[in-house]
């Protein structure tokens, strides 16, 4: 086990460079870099800036010298623990990532529990209960919960309730709360408004785990070994829970890497209609704001993440079904 | 211009003229905020009249005397909008344009100043025991601190702002006294005052010497290692990162510890991550209204950093914004904002657009392609496409009827107007076009109808816009609709702001539509449209560069006779001569029909919380002169 691990990070080492490189094209490809950004976005507002003070930001992040040595300089100091600084808050990009990233990570987590906690039961219940009304009701929100996209539900339910009800949901905490310590109070606080980002990013993922379940276990129930264990008079709930369920969740496991980055990006856009003090919004404004630093930090860690949720439901599938380490 | 400050201050309200003696209320009189008693009570804080000092400034209040009290809530979007709060709170210069902007420079931090007949030196008078936020007394020591130690510094000013400097020299200072001292340089600077006056004059007074100067080798032997200590690579960093230098920099608004002369001072700052910027009310502001109470009358400030512009407009539609002309006055808006005023308790105020014109086209002068730059050269191209346009139709379609036909030029009303300037070559004449393109060598046609160069190549002109600016890429669409009506190939070429500029700083671009600057008091300051000027003449970036020394082409004679007349105008302070040279600056630019223009700008407009007091309507809005600041936000009130 322990030599599968070792082997599976080894393999991560050379797909993180590749990231990193590709990371590093990403944010380079656009034409322009943040200093001519940064001059039509002043001229936008009608401020005005010296060109030699364009002239001098230029010099000063070293926007002028071969993309390589760039590259090199930026991935040198990321293996120092340097990030190197944002352009645009003129901070060190360590500074403000993990917050950020903090925050989606609490977000994410939590959506990704409730995600289970519903859609597991609500799957089992409509396969084992196929054709039934309650599994026609779930397929019904199924399909309507996955064909909505996440920043459409996040506008509408901004809409209802800055029209309807006179008060705007963005945001994860109260402006009194927003620049205090964590308390009692702020904790509650932030679960008043959380319900609304982890409803909106919860929604299509719970629907689609529900149809993946069901789908799952509806290979398994019709199984020679569930009919034999019924014929041996095992009681039906104790039955279905602990063979063909076990059996269903392998996909399920297999796909715990792809929730992880999905629930990130999917957050992005989420987050900036909704407002949120998470990494999505940080990441889109560096993007378009050619902050090339804080973009290229925020990509490397998502790729990371990619890589590290891979990780994980490998460790997972191999501890839950052994045939997976021994091929 | 440069008007001579007495021993009053006079502003303009309605018609009406108010004047308010500058000693109006005894030093016993002073109030403060409620707020504050109870510090002053317990001996925290000195009492009101000394934190004063002997001559506050007099604010007359806009409408009324305000109460104490209350939150103001506004917003920011995305990360590089300190200037959201510059504008806001923090336009303190030593002598301030009027809030209509008349040209009527009134004392502010300065409590008076006079210049050199030969404009060469500037003398200014400060108040008598005027203090920073921190309660250590403000002196001319502190401008001199900047003029001397910051300015100079290769390292802080690595490249030293135009209004600075004269043919490159930077100004010396001399102190007099505590509250007095000369600022001169060995040439004239004519523009010196007005530049003061402006967004850039805040400058001069902007950092404390007793608090900054600990950063500096110069006063402190410790200062590097003390930097490298707190985590900067050197001096210069920890100072910027402590005192934030430049008037624009984000880190004004960072260090809660630096003192400052505005109104309020940050208490959680503007950091990445912040989701929420605030003040608190500076208990040593040096202004006072009629009636002796300490201003600002609004105990805290509250701003929201948004991710996008659209999420701010939510908040101000869902009435939890008290004041907003940044980013929601859009027109777009104005539709969604005019149905939410009831729900959300604000309405909307006018605000005066001051620029020289709705929009400008600039037919690109000094391309860089061997067949178009002859045909932009020539003015007679340039008068056709004026003539192609139907500007009233343009009119109607965008602005729904707002606006008069105009070329690019000062406004109607300054002394800068240029009749001939504004009005050349605004009749839509299909025929006329089609005669002078024809007669320009243009007159062959290719299979698809539209005009081939001389040398018989198809000739295909881009017309760029950015398309997030939304009014002027709906514009370029109709231009090139009419363009291609009297047979110019034009091509409507949408672009994202970063692509647009690459282009155009090299002179790729042929055509591009973008906003118009200046057309009020402000036009000596940034002339870019009636001359090529810097990098932002659209026209002639080219020639722009040569000005600025970056590079660029030498232009033709009449473009350096306008450069040498607007050195003419720096050389003097003389009003009436600068407005007179700044005309034979305009009748070149008339001659030589640099930009087409469209219509006389479209005013703008503020959403304004029902029940915040002591706004005034109508006032003009800009960057030189910056609203809300100008409108004197300490003295806005929460109406009970």
């Amino acid at each position: 086990m322990l030599f599968f691990i070792l082997k599976r990070i080894a393999g991560m080492i050379p797909a993180m460079l590749a990231i990193s490189v590709l990371a590093f094209v990403v944010i380079q490809l656009p034409p322009g870099d943040y200093v001519s950004t940064y001059a039509a976005q002043i001229a936008q507002s009608g401020e005005r800036v010296d060109s030699a003070v364009l002239e001098s930001l230029r010099e000063r992040y070293g926007l002028g010298e071969n993309v390589v040595v760039q590259y090199f300089k930026w991935i040198g100091g990321i293996a120092r623990g340097d990030f190197g600084d944002s352009f645009e808050w003129r901070q060190p990009v360590t500074e403000l990532i993990w917050g950020r990233m903090g925050m989606t990570a609490l977000i994410s987590l939590c959506t990704l529990v409730l995600m289970w906690a519903f859609s597991l039961p609500i799957g089992i219940y409509s396969a084992a209960r196929q054709y039934s009304v309650t599994d026609y009701l779930s397929t019904a929100f199924a399909f309507l919960a996955m064909a909505t996209p996440n920043f459409l539900l996040a506008i509408v339910l901004l809409y209802i309730t800055t029209m309807w009800f006179g008060v705007s949901v963005g945001g994860l905490f109260s402006p009194a709360f927003e620049n205090a310590p964590w308390s009692l109070a702020k904790l509650w606080d932030f679960i008043t408004h959380a319900w609304v980002p982890i409803f909106v990013l919860g929604t299509a993922g719970t629907a689609s785990l529900i149809r993946i379940m069901r789908a799952n276990l509806l290979d398994e129930l019709h199984k020679p070994y569930v009919e034999a264990g019924r014929a041996k008079g095992l009681p039906e709930a104790r039955l279905i829970l602990t063979y063909p369920t076990r059996v269903a969740l392998n996909p399920f496991i297999s796909t715990v890497g792809w929730v992880l980055p999905a629930l990130i990006s999917g957050e992005l856009i989420v987050s900036t209609v909704l407002n949120l003090p998470t990494a999505g919004p940080l990441l889109l404004q560096a993007l378009k704001s050619q902050d090339m630093y804080l973009a290229g930090a925020f990509i490397l860690l998502s790729g990371a993440l990619v890589l590290i949720g891979t990780l994980v439901s490998d460790i997972l599938l191999a501890i839950s079904d052994p045939r997976i380490r021994l091929s | 211009m440069g008007g001579k400050i007495e021993a009053f201050q006079g502003r303009r309200h309605g018609g009406d003229i108010f004047f308010a003696l500058a000693t109006a209320a005894l030093a016993q009189d002073y109030k403060q905020a409620p707020e504050l008693d109870a510090l002053v009570a317990s001996g925290d804080l000195p009492a009101v009249a000394e934190r004063l000092g002997a001559e506050p400034r007099v604010i007359v209040p806009v409408d009324e005397v305000g109460t104490y009290g209350g939150t103001f809530r506004g917003g920011m979007v995305g990360g590089n909008d300190r200037n959201m709060l510059f504008t806001y709170f923090g336009y303190e210069p030593l002598l301030a344009w009027d809030a209509d902007w008349s040209g009527e420079v009134e004392p502010n931090i300065a409590s008076g100043y006079s210049a050199s007949a030969d404009s060469k030196s500037f003398t200014f008078t400060l108040r008598e025991g005027m203090k920073w936020s921190d309660g250590s007394p403000f002196t001319s020591d502190d401008v001199a601190f900047f003029i001397e130690d910051i300015l100079p510094d290769e390292k802080l000013f690595p490249s030293k702002p135009g209004w600075l400097t004269v043919e490159g020299e930077l100004p010396t200072i001399s102190v007099a006294s505590p509250t007095e001292f000369t600022i001169s340089w060995t040439k004239p600077n004519g523009l010196f005052i007005i530049n003061a006056a402006s967004v850039y004059g805040v400058q001069l007074a902007l950092l404390n010497k007793a608090y900054c100067s600990q950063f500096l080798p110069k006063y402190n032997e410790n200062a590097d290692a003390e930097a490298k200590a707190a985590g900067a690579t050197d001096w210069s960093e920890r100072m910027v990162a402590m005192c934030g230098i430049g008037i624009e920099a984000i880190e004004r608004w960072r260090n809660p510890e630096r003192p400052t002369l505005e109104a309020w001072r940050i208490t959680d700052p503007y950091v990445a991550g912040a989701t929420r910027v605030a003040f608190e009310r500076n208990p040593y502001y040096w202004k006072v209204d009629t009636a002796g109470n300490q201003l600002p009358y609004i105990d805290d400030l509250s701003i929201s950093v948004n991710a996008e512009s659209q999420t701010l407009l939510l908040s101000v539609l869902a009435g939890e914004i008290d004041y907003e002309v940044r980013h929601t006055a859009n027109p777009i808006n104005l539709p969604v904002l005019a149905e939410g005023m009831e729900a959300g308790s604000y309405h909307i105020s006018s605000r005066e657009s001051r620029v020289g014109n709705a929009m400008t086209i600039s037919v690109n002068l000094n391309s860089q392609d061997p067949i178009k730059q002859p045909i932009f050269s020539n003015k007679d191209f340039r008068i056709a496409l004026s003539h192609a346009l139907d500007r009233q139709a343009i009119i109607d379609t965008l602005y729904l009827g707002q606006g008069t036909a105009q070329q690019v030029s000062p406004r109607q009303g300054t002394p800068f107007y240029n009749e001939k300037l504004a009005t050349q070559y605004l009749a839509y004449d299909v025929d006329e076009a089609n005669r002078l393109l024809d007669s320009i060598g243009l007159d062959k046609r290719g299979g698809n109808g539209m005009r081939l160069a001389p040398d018989g190549s198809p000739l295909v002109v881009n017309v760029a816009a950015v398309t997030a600016l939304g009014a002027m890429a709906d514009a370029a669409e109709l231009f090139v609709q009419y363009w291609q009506a009297v047979g110019i190939d034009a091509r409507f070429a949408a672009m994202d702001r970063t692509r647009f500029y690459e282009e155009k700083t090299a002179s790729q671009h042929d055509i591009v539509v973008w906003g118009a600057t200046s057309g009020g008091i402000d036009v000596f300051i940034d002339p870019r449209d009636y001359f090529p000027f810097s990098t932002e003449s659209n026209f002639a970036i080219e020639w722009g560069k040569y000005y600025t020394g970056a590079g660029g082409q030498e232009p033709p004679d009449y473009v350096k006779e306008q450069w040498s007349l607007y050195d003419q105008i720096k050389g003097t302070s003389d009003p009436e001569q600068q407005a007179a040279l700044f005309q034979q600056i305009l009748d070149i630019a008339a001659d030589q029909f640099y930009q087409i223009g469209v219509s006389t700008a479209i005013n703008g407009f503020a959403v304004v919380g029902n029940t915040l007091g002591n706004v005034p309507e109508n006032t003009p809005t800009g960057w030189i002169h910056p609203d809300p600041g100008t409108l004197n936000t300490e003295q806005f009130y929460f109406k009970q």
